[in-house]
């Protein structure tokens, strides 16, 4: 047991790891930002009172939910940039299209991430008081400013707490992008297996270093959300 | 600048119904309001009152009737038009609705800064103006979860203000407190009708309507069933409902 764990030199690879960290946190950050941001315009729609747009909205967050991460993802890296390019040339431009890696792994998962993330905003939204609206709007605060400074920001400290759990969700889900070569923290683990040939040693230390980001990350939000608390 | 006819009416309902459902809420109400009345809304539960009052600035829509402020129908007005019509209607809620996120001063200065009313230089200034009216300008910092619940409706009270209104709408303004706040809030409420203030209050409290209203509305099955000074509403109802309703009052103070 001694010798599996011990006898690699993981320290040398130190540079490679924390890039992978990087990379991680990169994509994870983004995509829950974008995640957000897509997020809350499905939700906006879901709670249209147009029941078309409804549909679009329900449609999107049930065929998100309803299909694996890795096949978006794939969709997203390998499909998109064929069809686009097959769009462009029909205006006689014969451009090739790649998506880099890490892009596409934002992407991917900021879409993924959204499905869940207009839910957990239209919960946010629904938990709020009419009574405020009502009162923002006998102001003659119209719909927009009522929303901007008196809905969301009361609906964003609903929120908050989801949005945070979401993100060391994603730490976690977005080491999937290994599969399309994004060099995040597996990708690099792998590929420390692959040249030590140790296959043991690297997955320990990639579940290591995942529990610390994920924890690490639990506790402050803990802390930021405990603070929110006393306002 | 306020459109004044020969009359000063500054509301007018013309056949105001609303309809829940099935359920006929309001009935065809066609009344008036003069400027700087003071109106009292009484009456049983489930009798309309709140609905009617939701129904002078659009919180809750007519399902037919007209509802006429100052000369313009808001029945039929575009969005933007029925906000500017708000701006002169302040709106007083039973649960008060402060905006839990910001404190007292934002809360009162939101909607004028906003609205392009008060420029953010004057806004500290005519905000502890505000506060002064109410009695509470050393709250100008206070959180609305740090406040009783007559402060907070006083507050409620300076927010509404603060967008200078022409009418002044209560919807049950002290039903939601403890009653040894009720009087600091109806305090402020004679105050406001003592200056002129045009008012339309839904009130279980009969000492207001006796000694502050101009006049009563009692409202019965979706109408107004008498509209009476209040000394003759309280000593000598005409309508039935109006008498059993006053009698259980009494029976109540014993």
């Amino acid at each position: 047991m001694q010798s599996i764990i011990l006898d690699v030199n993981l320290w040398k690879f130190r540079s490679e790891l924390i890039s992978g960290i990087e990379v991680t946190l990169l994509i994870s950050i983004c995509a829950v930002v974008l995640g957000s941001i897509i997020g809350l315009f499905i939700a906006i729609m879901h709670m249209s009172k147009k029941r078309v747009v409804n549909v679009i909205a329900t449609t999107y967050v049930e065929i998100l939910r309803g299909t694996p991460l890795i096949v978006q993802l794939m969709f997203v890296y390998y499909a998109v940039p064929l069809i686009l390019q097959a769009i462009l040339s029909n205006f006689g431009s014969s451009i090739e299209i790649n998506i880099p890696t890490i892009p596409a792994g934002i992407i991917a998962v900021a879409i993924n991430s959204s499905a869940y993330v207009s839910e957990a905003i239209r919960a946010g939204f629904n938990s709020i008081d009419k009574g405020q609206t009502e009162a923002a709007r006998s102001l003659g605060l119209p719909k927009k400013l009522t929303m901007r400074y008196v809905i969301i920001p009361q609906a964003l400290k609903n929120i908050w707490p989801a949005l945070g759990n979401e993100f060391v969700a994603l730490i976690k889900e977005s080491s999937i992008v290994l599969v399309i070569g994004t060099p995040d923290i597996m990708y690099q683990i792998n590929n420390i297996r692959a040249v030590t040939f140790e296959p043991v040693a690297p997955l320990i230390l990639s579940a290591v270093i995942y529990f610390v980001l994920t924890f690490g990350l639990t506790r402050i939000m803990k802390h930021f959300e405990g603070k929110m608390q006393h306002d | 600048m306020t459109k004044k006819n020969s009359e000063d009416i500054i509301i007018e309902l013309k056949g105001l119904t609303k309809k829940f459902d099935e359920n006929l809420v309001l009935d065809h109400i066609d009344a008036k309001i003069n400027r700087s009345e003071v109106i009292t809304l009484i009456g049983p539960s489930g009798t309309g009152k709140s609905t009617l009052i939701r129904n002078l600035n659009m919180l809750d829509t007519p399902t037919s009737g007209s509802v006429i402020v100052e000369g313009q129908d808001i029945t039929k007005i575009k969005d933007k038009q029925l906000d500017s019509v708000r701006e002169k209607m302040g709106m007083v809620f039973q649960s008060f609705n402060l905006f839990p996120h910001l404190n007292v001063e934002q809360n009162i200065s939101l909607a004028p800064i906003k609205l392009g009313k008060w420029k953010e230089s004057e806004a500290r200034k005519k905000t502890e103006s505000l506060l002064e009216k109410v009695g509470l300008t050393e709250k100008i910092s206070a959180f609305p979860k740090s406040l009783s619940g007559g402060q907070a409706q006083r507050v409620a009270i300076a927010r509404a203000l603060a967008m200078n209104p022409d009418v002044m709408l209560f919807d049950e303004p002290t039903s939601a407190l403890d009653p040894e706040m009720v009087g600091e809030v109806l305090k402020v409420m004679q105050k406001l009708a003592a200056e002129g203030m045009t008012m339309v209050v839904v009130t279980h409290e009969m000492g207001f309507a006796k000694n502050v209203a101009d006049r009563v509305w009692f409202l019965d099955e979706g109408k107004i069933a008498e509209d009476a000074k209040p000394e003759q509403f309280f000593s000598h109802p005409n309508n039935p409902r109006a008498q059993e309703f006053l009698g259980k009052l009494l029976e109540v103070n014993v």
